[in-house]
Protein backbone atom coordinates (compact mmCIF):
# COMPACT_ATOMS: atom_id res chain seq x y z
CA UNK A 1 0.00 0.00 0.00
CA UNK A 2 2.91 2.33 0.82
CA UNK A 3 4.30 1.76 -2.67
CA UNK A 4 0.98 2.56 -4.25
CA UNK A 5 0.69 5.71 -2.18
CA UNK A 6 4.04 7.02 -3.38
CA UNK A 7 3.19 6.00 -6.94
CA UNK A 8 -0.06 7.96 -6.77
CA UNK A 9 1.74 11.00 -5.32
CA UNK A 10 4.25 10.87 -8.18
CA UNK A 11 1.42 10.56 -10.70
CA UNK A 12 -0.27 13.59 -9.12
CA UNK A 13 2.93 15.51 -9.77
CA UNK A 14 2.56 14.58 -13.47
CA UNK A 15 5.17 11.82 -13.38
CA UNK A 16 4.30 10.03 -16.63
CA UNK A 17 6.02 6.80 -15.66
CA UNK A 18 4.04 6.60 -12.40
CA UNK A 19 0.69 7.16 -14.11
CA UNK A 20 1.57 4.65 -16.81
CA UNK A 21 2.31 2.09 -14.09
CA UNK A 22 -1.05 2.70 -12.39
CA UNK A 23 -2.66 2.37 -15.80
CA UNK A 24 -1.01 -0.98 -16.54
CA UNK A 25 -1.87 -2.37 -13.10
CA UNK A 26 -5.56 -1.51 -13.34
CA UNK A 27 -6.49 -1.45 -17.01
CA UNK A 28 -7.58 -5.08 -17.43
CA UNK A 29 -9.63 -5.10 -14.22
CA UNK A 30 -11.49 -1.94 -15.18
CA UNK A 31 -12.13 -3.37 -18.65
CA UNK A 32 -13.55 -6.61 -17.21
CA UNK A 33 -15.75 -4.66 -14.82
CA UNK A 34 -17.14 -2.51 -17.63
CA UNK A 35 -17.74 -5.53 -19.89
CA UNK A 36 -19.74 -7.28 -17.18
CA UNK A 37 -21.75 -4.15 -16.40
CA UNK A 38 -22.70 -3.17 -19.95
CA UNK A 39 -22.45 -6.52 -21.75
CA UNK A 40 -20.74 -5.13 -24.83
CA UNK A 41 -17.03 -5.72 -25.39
CA UNK A 42 -16.52 -3.10 -28.10
CA UNK A 43 -18.17 -0.29 -26.18
CA UNK A 44 -16.37 -1.43 -23.03
CA UNK A 45 -13.03 -0.77 -24.76
CA UNK A 46 -13.87 2.86 -25.48
CA UNK A 47 -15.33 3.36 -22.04
CA UNK A 48 -12.30 1.86 -20.30
CA UNK A 49 -10.00 4.19 -22.19
CA UNK A 50 -12.18 7.13 -21.22
CA UNK A 51 -11.99 6.11 -17.54
CA UNK A 52 -8.21 6.51 -17.61
CA UNK A 53 -8.29 9.76 -19.56
CA UNK A 54 -10.75 11.15 -17.00
CA UNK A 55 -8.58 9.82 -14.17
CA UNK A 56 -5.57 11.57 -15.69
CA UNK A 57 -7.46 14.86 -15.80
CA UNK A 58 -8.65 14.66 -12.22
CA UNK A 59 -5.88 12.77 -10.44
CA UNK A 60 -4.82 15.92 -8.61
CA UNK A 61 -8.17 15.82 -6.75
CA UNK A 62 -7.51 12.30 -5.43
CA UNK A 63 -6.94 12.30 -1.68
CA UNK A 64 -5.13 9.39 -0.10
CA UNK A 65 -7.26 7.92 2.70
CA UNK A 66 -5.84 4.42 2.86
CA UNK A 67 -8.31 3.15 0.24
CA UNK A 68 -6.61 1.60 -2.80
CA UNK A 69 -6.30 3.82 -5.85
CA UNK A 70 -8.23 1.18 -7.79
CA UNK A 71 -11.36 1.95 -5.70
CA UNK A 72 -11.19 5.54 -6.97
CA UNK A 73 -10.80 4.32 -10.55
CA UNK A 74 -13.77 1.99 -10.12
CA UNK A 75 -15.86 4.91 -8.89
CA UNK A 76 -15.02 6.81 -12.09
CA UNK A 77 -15.85 3.71 -14.14
CA UNK A 78 -19.08 3.21 -12.22
CA UNK A 79 -20.22 6.78 -12.91
CA UNK A 80 -19.52 6.34 -16.60
CA UNK A 81 -21.40 3.04 -16.67
CA UNK A 82 -24.39 4.64 -14.94
CA UNK A 83 -24.42 7.46 -17.53
CA UNK A 84 -24.10 4.95 -20.36
CA UNK A 85 -26.93 2.76 -19.06
CA UNK A 86 -29.14 5.79 -18.51
CA UNK A 87 -28.65 6.89 -22.12
CA UNK A 88 -29.14 3.34 -23.33
CA UNK A 89 -32.40 3.00 -21.40
CA UNK A 90 -33.78 6.00 -23.28
CA UNK A 91 -33.20 4.21 -26.56
CA UNK A 92 -36.04 1.82 -27.44
CA UNK A 93 -34.27 -1.49 -27.95
CA UNK A 94 -30.68 -2.11 -27.02
CA UNK A 95 -29.08 -4.32 -29.67
CA UNK A 96 -27.48 -7.45 -28.30
CA UNK A 97 -23.74 -7.72 -28.72
CA UNK A 98 -23.16 -9.90 -31.81
CA UNK A 99 -20.97 -12.23 -29.84
CA UNK A 100 -23.76 -12.67 -27.30
CA UNK A 101 -26.38 -13.43 -29.90
CA UNK A 102 -24.36 -16.35 -31.18
CA UNK A 103 -23.67 -17.90 -27.80
CA UNK A 104 -24.59 -21.47 -27.13
CA UNK A 105 -27.18 -21.93 -24.39
CA UNK A 106 -27.65 -25.62 -23.86
CA UNK A 107 -29.46 -26.78 -20.73
CA UNK A 108 -26.51 -27.96 -18.69
CA UNK A 109 -25.50 -27.13 -15.17
CA UNK A 110 -22.71 -24.67 -14.66
CA UNK A 111 -20.70 -27.10 -12.58
CA UNK A 112 -20.60 -29.53 -15.49
CA UNK A 113 -19.14 -27.29 -18.12
CA UNK A 114 -16.80 -24.41 -18.46
CA UNK A 115 -18.62 -21.17 -18.76
CA UNK A 116 -17.54 -18.59 -21.33
CA UNK A 117 -17.89 -14.84 -21.17
CA UNK A 118 -20.84 -14.70 -23.58
CA UNK A 119 -22.84 -17.18 -21.52
CA UNK A 120 -21.96 -15.27 -18.38
CA UNK A 121 -23.01 -11.94 -19.90
CA UNK A 122 -26.36 -13.41 -20.91
CA UNK A 123 -26.86 -14.80 -17.42
CA UNK A 124 -25.97 -11.50 -15.74
CA UNK A 125 -28.85 -9.88 -17.62
CA UNK A 126 -31.12 -11.78 -15.21
CA UNK A 127 -29.58 -9.96 -12.23
CA UNK A 128 -30.78 -6.73 -10.69
CA UNK A 129 -28.59 -3.67 -11.26
CA UNK A 130 -27.25 -3.84 -7.70
CA UNK A 131 -26.48 -7.57 -7.95
CA UNK A 132 -24.75 -7.10 -11.28
CA UNK A 133 -22.67 -4.27 -9.89
CA UNK A 134 -21.48 -6.28 -6.90
CA UNK A 135 -20.64 -9.31 -9.06
CA UNK A 136 -18.76 -7.12 -11.55
CA UNK A 137 -16.69 -5.43 -8.87
CA UNK A 138 -15.99 -8.65 -6.91
CA UNK A 139 -15.30 -11.08 -9.72
CA UNK A 140 -14.10 -8.96 -12.63
CA UNK A 141 -12.66 -6.06 -10.66
CA UNK A 142 -11.21 -8.33 -7.96
CA UNK A 143 -12.15 -5.92 -5.15
CA UNK A 144 -12.65 -7.09 -1.58
CA UNK A 145 -16.05 -6.76 0.12
CA UNK A 146 -14.78 -3.70 2.02
CA UNK A 147 -13.62 -2.05 -1.21
CA UNK A 148 -16.88 -2.86 -3.03
CA UNK A 149 -18.79 -1.34 -0.11
CA UNK A 150 -16.78 1.89 -0.47
CA UNK A 151 -17.33 2.07 -4.23
CA UNK A 152 -21.09 1.47 -4.12
CA UNK A 153 -21.73 3.32 -0.85
CA UNK A 154 -23.36 0.40 0.98
CA UNK A 155 -22.49 -1.47 4.18
CA UNK A 156 -20.33 -4.59 3.99
CA UNK A 157 -23.29 -6.62 5.25
CA UNK A 158 -25.48 -5.32 2.44
CA UNK A 159 -22.78 -6.13 -0.12
CA UNK A 160 -22.40 -9.67 1.24
CA UNK A 161 -26.17 -10.18 1.01
CA UNK A 162 -26.19 -8.88 -2.58
CA UNK A 163 -23.26 -11.13 -3.44
CA UNK A 164 -25.16 -14.13 -2.08
CA UNK A 165 -28.41 -13.36 -3.91
CA UNK A 166 -26.49 -12.60 -7.12
CA UNK A 167 -24.72 -15.96 -7.10
CA UNK A 168 -28.03 -17.75 -6.44
CA UNK A 169 -29.62 -15.86 -9.35
CA UNK A 170 -26.65 -16.60 -11.62
CA UNK A 171 -26.81 -20.27 -10.72
CA UNK A 172 -30.48 -20.31 -11.60
CA UNK A 173 -29.98 -18.41 -14.87
CA UNK A 174 -27.16 -20.70 -15.96
CA UNK A 175 -29.08 -23.85 -15.05
CA UNK A 176 -32.23 -23.05 -16.97
CA UNK A 177 -30.66 -21.66 -20.12
CA UNK B 1 -32.24 -12.82 9.47
CA UNK B 2 -29.27 -13.50 11.75
CA UNK B 3 -28.79 -16.96 10.26
CA UNK B 4 -28.87 -15.46 6.78
CA UNK B 5 -26.21 -12.89 7.75
CA UNK B 6 -24.04 -15.67 9.15
CA UNK B 7 -24.35 -17.62 5.91
CA UNK B 8 -23.47 -14.52 3.85
CA UNK B 9 -20.30 -14.18 5.91
CA UNK B 10 -19.41 -17.88 5.56
CA UNK B 11 -19.99 -17.66 1.82
CA UNK B 12 -17.76 -14.61 1.55
CA UNK B 13 -14.99 -16.24 3.57
CA UNK B 14 -15.14 -19.29 1.30
CA UNK B 15 -15.07 -17.06 -1.79
CA UNK B 16 -11.90 -15.37 -0.54
CA UNK B 17 -10.29 -18.75 0.05
CA UNK B 18 -11.44 -20.09 -3.30
CA UNK B 19 -10.82 -17.10 -5.54
CA UNK B 20 -7.98 -15.25 -3.86
CA UNK B 21 -6.05 -17.88 -1.91
CA UNK B 22 -6.52 -20.64 -4.48
CA UNK B 23 -8.09 -23.24 -2.19
CA UNK B 24 -10.47 -25.84 -3.63
CA UNK B 25 -14.25 -26.10 -3.21
CA UNK B 26 -13.72 -29.29 -1.22
CA UNK B 27 -11.34 -27.60 1.23
CA UNK B 28 -13.92 -24.88 1.86
CA UNK B 29 -16.74 -27.39 2.34
CA UNK B 30 -14.70 -29.33 4.89
CA UNK B 31 -14.59 -26.23 7.09
CA UNK B 32 -18.39 -25.90 7.02
CA UNK B 33 -19.89 -29.41 6.82
CA UNK B 34 -23.29 -28.23 8.05
CA UNK B 35 -23.58 -25.67 5.26
CA UNK B 36 -21.85 -27.82 2.62
CA UNK B 37 -25.01 -28.68 0.67
CA UNK B 38 -25.96 -25.04 0.31
CA UNK B 39 -22.42 -23.81 -0.23
CA UNK B 40 -21.29 -26.27 -2.90
CA UNK B 41 -23.42 -25.09 -5.86
CA UNK B 42 -22.77 -21.45 -5.00
CA UNK B 43 -19.00 -21.93 -4.84
CA UNK B 44 -19.05 -23.85 -8.13
CA UNK B 45 -21.01 -21.04 -9.76
CA UNK B 46 -18.66 -18.44 -8.30
CA UNK B 47 -15.62 -20.30 -9.57
CA UNK B 48 -17.07 -20.61 -13.07
CA UNK B 49 -18.04 -16.91 -13.01
CA UNK B 50 -14.55 -15.89 -11.98
CA UNK B 51 -12.93 -17.94 -14.74
CA UNK B 52 -15.35 -16.68 -17.39
CA UNK B 53 -14.93 -13.05 -16.38
CA UNK B 54 -11.13 -13.21 -16.66
CA UNK B 55 -11.18 -11.93 -20.23
CA UNK B 56 -8.45 -9.79 -21.72
CA UNK B 57 -8.99 -6.75 -23.91
CA UNK B 58 -7.84 -7.44 -27.48
CA UNK B 59 -4.12 -6.71 -28.05
CA UNK B 60 -4.78 -4.21 -30.88
CA UNK B 61 -7.02 -2.19 -28.61
CA UNK B 62 -4.44 -2.22 -25.82
CA UNK B 63 -1.77 -0.88 -28.17
CA UNK B 64 -4.11 1.85 -29.40
CA UNK B 65 -5.21 2.72 -25.86
CA UNK B 66 -1.61 2.94 -24.62
CA UNK B 67 -0.73 5.25 -27.50
CA UNK B 68 -3.69 7.52 -26.68
CA UNK B 69 -2.71 7.64 -23.04
CA UNK B 70 0.90 8.55 -23.83
CA UNK B 71 -0.32 11.27 -26.19
CA UNK B 72 -2.52 12.67 -23.41
CA UNK B 73 0.39 12.52 -20.96
CA UNK B 74 2.68 14.31 -23.43
CA UNK B 75 0.05 16.96 -24.06
CA UNK B 76 -0.27 17.59 -20.33
CA UNK B 77 3.48 17.75 -19.95
CA UNK B 78 3.84 20.28 -22.75
CA UNK B 79 1.02 22.42 -21.30
CA UNK B 80 2.78 22.33 -17.94
CA UNK B 81 6.07 23.38 -19.56
CA UNK B 82 4.39 26.23 -21.42
CA UNK B 83 2.66 27.25 -18.20
CA UNK B 84 5.95 27.32 -16.33
CA UNK B 85 7.54 29.40 -19.09
CA UNK B 86 4.68 31.86 -18.82
CA UNK B 87 5.08 32.09 -15.05
CA UNK B 88 8.72 32.99 -15.39
CA UNK B 89 8.07 35.80 -17.79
Amino acid sequence: MQDEESLVRRAQQRDQEAFAQLYEENFDKIYRYVVLRIGNKTEAEDMTQQVFLNALKSISSFKWKGVPFSAWLFRIARNQVVDYLRKKAKQATAPLDESLASSDSRPELVAERSLDIEQLLLATKQLTTAQREVISLRFAGELSIAQVAKVVGKSQGAVKALQHSAIVALRKALSVE
Amino acid sequence: MRKSREFDTILDECLERLLVKGETVEQCLKSYPEQADELKPLLQTALATKKASAIQPCPEFKVRARYQLHSALQEMKSKKTIGKGGDNM
